[in-house]
């Protein structure tokens, strides 16, 4: 595996582009190879000659142009910025107004024609310094403003020598799953890493059943890496016992808690795979810490596997509320700090303020995550310090949701957004709001004009009067706890 | 039993887990065409299809649901095995 500084790193992902004849990606069942995609990055650049943005919003298709526009974007010193196709129009306008730009690629829609063959391009390499941002990926934000997350080179090659230093032992014949959106920053993981290895990787269709997509892929393609969300795993539960993914040699879990119950029986269908549990926000860019799950002894708390200790150049300090270091064991606030870490969101100095502190010449994020150390050094996860929600792995201020829900009931009413567990055991999202005045179809039409799919709650319940707690303040435990039953 | 009954079931199945009516059983009607009818619904739907007819769905089974028509067929296929 590489050792990169960033220039080596887009250096042996060019250099894979330029020499390699073997598949880089499988897209909807059609496998294109790295000559392929270096015609497409060709094609793009000639698109851009008179380009002259920083960064670039990419409507991210599952397209051979979407990944083709990332690296263009790469090789000509650039930026990008992955929105998603169902983002609501506002939702584009607000990134637009962020990033300073007009500009949007489509893959689709603009359709860039293949070049003429007879021209004898190479690709450009106008790599940009380690300062400037590889990629800016957008959050919920508690105030119906995205949050903008830039991730510089700096980060991202931190992150890659982290990822190096995992000992996972991989080669050019590996196939991994690359099974995020884009603006999803598992994703950079799932096709960055093949892609510096001269490897390949295969995506699941955004309208497809992406768990049932994922097994097939696992199997019938030998897949042999596997990050995924741990939701995946309730989907297929019920199938395990079909399952057999034996060529998958590492199987990592993150974006949500990892239960050791389904573990243990995902370990059965995966007889040969080192099973993971990474952790990291989109802030301390992908993940920053891991777990490797010993059936024999997994380490675990209320039955949710440890998330490990730190990867290279990554500090994880347990601090309680007036930021002092709490002693083994102790529940306390998880700050990150270290090499991967954001610069800061993008034109929020009241959060880069709230968010990031500086202690003993150190840069510490607040990653709002709740955590305590055990004597071995191992992390152990124990909820949030926030409502902010975790639904199929996306990451959901409630607050953003409960924002845009209150401009559309009746005046003064309250809204609560909240997680909670299906039946089958999977995590909704569901709004619970204290006044009758409402008609449930009509909110979710206006709510899907401002708030990206993921974040409209699958159900709109109306209770008639919010309990409180001691300190006066809506109980959303109580809520819960009612909604559930 | 006949496509017509199943596809009935199949509408008061969609009904007790989306809430709604507003659609039309179609061979053609896909999973996008029906409001609220996402993979998390996907999984409830099929779980009450499964109780309903007694039968449990393969794995494989899942890939090929692509419209109603090919979820009716293999309702029938697996009733029938």
């Amino acid at each position: 595996m590489i050792r990169p500084d960033h220039h080596q790193l887009l250096d042996t992902v060019f250099n894979h582009l330029q020499d390699s004849q073997d598949p880089a990606m499988m897209i909807a069942g059609k496998a294109w190879t790295y000559p392929e995609l270096k015609e497409r990055v060709l094609a793009i650049e000639s698109h851009w000659i008179k380009n002259k943005e920083r960064g670039i919003l990419i409507v991210a298709h599952d397209h051979i142009d979407t990944y083709a526009a990332i690296l263009a974007c790469w090789s000509l010193g650039k930026f990008y910025v992955p929105i998603h196709p169902t983002y609501p129009e506002e939702r584009v306008e607000q990134i637009k107004t962020i990033i300073k730009t007009e500009y949007v690629f489509d893959p689709i829609q603009n359709s860039v024609p293949a070049r003429i063959a007879e021209t004898d391009w190479t690709l450009t390499r106008a790599f940009p310094d380690e300062e400037s941002w590889a990629y800016v990926l957008f959050t919920s934000g508690s105030t119906g403003e995205p949050k903008g997350v830039p991730i510089g080179w700096s980060n991202l090659s931190s992150f890659m020598k982290g990822f190096c230093d995992l000992g996972y032992e991989l080669n050019k014949r590996d196939r991994f799953l690359q099974m995020f959106d884009l603006t999803f920053d598992l994703s950079v993981m799932s096709f960055l890493v093949p892609l510096s290895l001269g490897a390949s990787f295969y995506t699941v269709p955004y309208n497809s059943l992406k768990y049932a997509v994922i097994a097939e892929l696992l199997e019938d393609h030998q897949l042999s890496f596997a990050l995924m969300v741990p939701s995946i795993l309730t989907y297929l539960s019920p199938y395990f016992d079909e399952i057999n993914a034996k060529h998958l040699r590492y199987s990592l879990f993150c974006g949500e808690a990892l239960h050791e119950d389904i573990v243990h029986q995902w370990a059965q269908c995966v007889p040969h795979a080192q099973i993971d549990n990474v952790y990291g926000p989109t802030e301390n860019t992908i993940f920053c810490t891991r777990y490797t799950f010993d059936s024999a002894q997994p380490l675990t708390h209320q039955g949710i596997l440890s998330i490990g200790s730190e990867m290279t150049n990554v500090a994880c300090a347990i601090w309680n509320d007036h930021q002092q270091v709490l002693p083994e064991d102790e529940v306390g606030n998880l700050w990150l700090s270290g090499h991967y870490l954001t610069s800061g969101y993008l034109n929020r100095p009241d959060l880069n303020q709230s968010q990031f502190v500086m202690k003993d010449n150190v840069r510490w994020y607040n990653s709002g995550d709740l955590a305590a150390r055990n004597k071995e050094g191992q992390l152990l996860y124990m909820g949030r310090q926030d409502s902010q929600l975790k639904i199929q792995g996306f990451r959901i201020e409630a607050a953003e949701v409960e924002f845009q829900l209150k401009k559309l009931i009746p005046e003064g009413s309250r809204v609560v957004a909240l997680g909670i567990p299906n039946a089958l055991g999977l995590m909704e999202l569901v709004a619970v709001v204290e006044n009758e005045e409402w008609d449930p179809m009509a909110i979710k039409e206006a709510l899907a004009k401002v708030l990206p799919p993921y974040m409209i709650p699958s159900k709109l319940i109306n209770m008639q009067s919010f309990p409180l707690n001691s300190n006066g303040k809506v109980d959303r435990k109580k809520i819960t706890e009612w909604v559930k039953y | 039993m006949g496509a017509e009954e199943i596809k009935n079931t199949i509408a008061e199945l969609l009904f007790k887990v989306l809430n709604h009516r507003n659609f039309e059983m179609r061979d053609d009607l896909t999973a996008p065409d029906v409001e609220g009818w996402d993979s998390l619904h996907h999984m409830q739907i099929l779980n009450e299809i499964e109780i309903h007819f007694g039968f449990k769905f393969k794995l494989k089974d899942l890939n090929k649901m692509k419209d109603m028509g090919s979820l009716v067929a293999i309702i029938q296929e697996r009733m029938s095995a």
